[in-house]
């Protein structure tokens, strides 16, 4: 029965679902995961690297996209559907710039992005985007902003989130360890990041790609030298954490 | 980008070239060479010129690239371009236009150009009909577009 409400997006099935868009959603669920978090002085995008095959170069396959000098997105799922939204994202904020002599604001172009992905899924003949995003930059005013938008259109504002493969993992793992002081620390902040994305990303540094923004600097990418300090710091940090609870245990035991 | 004409177009057209270029940077990663820029320029100003909202702007273009060095270019309203050691538009140009044509040579040093700057000013201040007391000047090299003072031509005795 429900096949056949399948077919057309446009149609609800009987139960009030839009069957192709949750299964955008799925679409995204299976793309390599992002991290994005939100500091006072500093917003930062992490994404999984997927490893490149070895015949093929490994030119950095950017999945960090920078929309204009003080926004820029992070995204999961479909690559090409990517190229597609970075693309009228981009030509949208300088027609913002050319029209009202201001900069977008953060919010302004995640809706923007949200609306026409939303038109996607109320046309005849054409499917969801399939794919989320997580859009950050500072506003003219310089607050940072992190936005996160989904297949449906709708699009949500957040101190720290995490989309695609693993997302919930990644994202109570968040929960657990975001607070006001890492927020206030820049280099805490990037730490973070680094630390949510080693949860699904085994294999360390070298599949991690990170990127910062400042308040009125434009947008940096990290080396991989860069990146494996953090990992290194962190890891110094778990043995710690380790040692502290053996020694605490042998304590109680003797 | 210095552009002259109709009112509204001059302001119109050069803000709409500036973000485009600013576009192609986003998209790309990289700016437009000057000469890249000039001939995208042109092209836009060609494929206005036979719609129903032709621009009636006449423009230079100045630009420094790491390969090719400082290039001007000259672009009229009819989407005419041409790379020149130097040019002038208006009225004004048929004064000056002979000034710089006695003084120029290839490589001048920038006091030098400021110098000849001058002397068409002044050449304009004495035979223009149209007294125009004060002109702003930038200039542009390897490190970007600066302002420079204002220069105000000598008073014709």
């Amino acid at each position: 029965m429900s096949d056949r409400y399948d077919r057309a997006i446009t149609v609800f099935s009987p139960d009030g679902h839009l069957f192709q868009v949750e299964y955008a959603q799925e679409a995204v669920k299976k793309g390599s995961t992002a991290v994005g978090v939100r500091g006072q002085d500093i917003v930062v995008l992490g994404v999984e690297k997927k490893s490149v095959a070895k015949l093929q170069e490994e030119r950095t396959v950017r999945k960090i996209c920078l929309l204009d000098d003080h926004v820029c997105m992070a995204f999961a799922g479909l690559t090409a559907d990517a190229r597609i939204l970075i693309n009228r994202a981009r030509v949208e904020c300088q027609s913002h710039k050319l029209t009202v002599e201001d900069p977008v604001t953060v919010e302004y172009i995640t809706r923007h992005m949200a609306q026409l992905k939303q038109r996607y899924t109320q046309s005849n003949g054409r499917r969801p985007f399939g794919l989320s995003t997580l859009v950050m930059g500072f506003d003219y005013d310089g607050t940072p902003r992190l936005y996160q938008t989904d297949p449906a259109g709708t699009y949500h504002s957040w101190k720290a989130n995490a989309i695609g493969r693993s997302a919930k993992s990644v994202r109570e793992f968040l929960e657990e360890h975001y607070s006001e002081e890492v927020s206030a620390s820049e280099h805490e902040t990037v730490k973070l990041a680094v630390k949510a994305l080693l949860e699904v990303v085994q294999s360390g540094a070298k599949n991690i790609e990170m990127a910062v923004m400042k308040r009125g600097e434009p947008l940096k990418m990290f080396e991989l030298e860069e990146i494996e300090k953090f990992v290194a710091e962190i890891e110094k940090e778990k043995e710690e954490e380790a040692e502290k609870k053996k020694q605490k245990k042998a304590g109680k035991e003797t | 980008m210095l552009c002259v004409g109709e009112a509204g177009d001059t302001v119109q057209f050069a803000e709409y070239i500036q973000k485009n270029m600013q576009l192609y940077k986003i998209r790309n990663g990289y700016e437009l060479s000057p000469k890249a820029a000039a001939n995208f320029t042109r092209k836009n100003l060609a494929d206005f010129l036979r719609s129903r909202t032709p621009y009636m702007v006449n423009m230079l273009l100045a630009g420094h690239d790491d390969q090719d060095g400082p290039s001007l270019f000259y672009m009229d309203y009819l989407a005419s371009l041409q790379q020149v050691p130097y040019a002038a538009h208006g009225y004004g140009s048929f004064f000056t236009m002979s000034v710089i044509d006695r003084l120029y040579k290839p490589g001048l040093s920038k006091d030098e150009a400021q110098s000849i700057l001058q002397k068409c000013l002044d050449e304009v201040q004495r035979r223009f009909i149209i007294n125009l007391p004060m002109f702003q000047v930038r200039i542009i090299d390897k490190d970007g577009v600066h302002q420079l003072p204002n220069l105000r031509p000598k008073p014709a005795v």
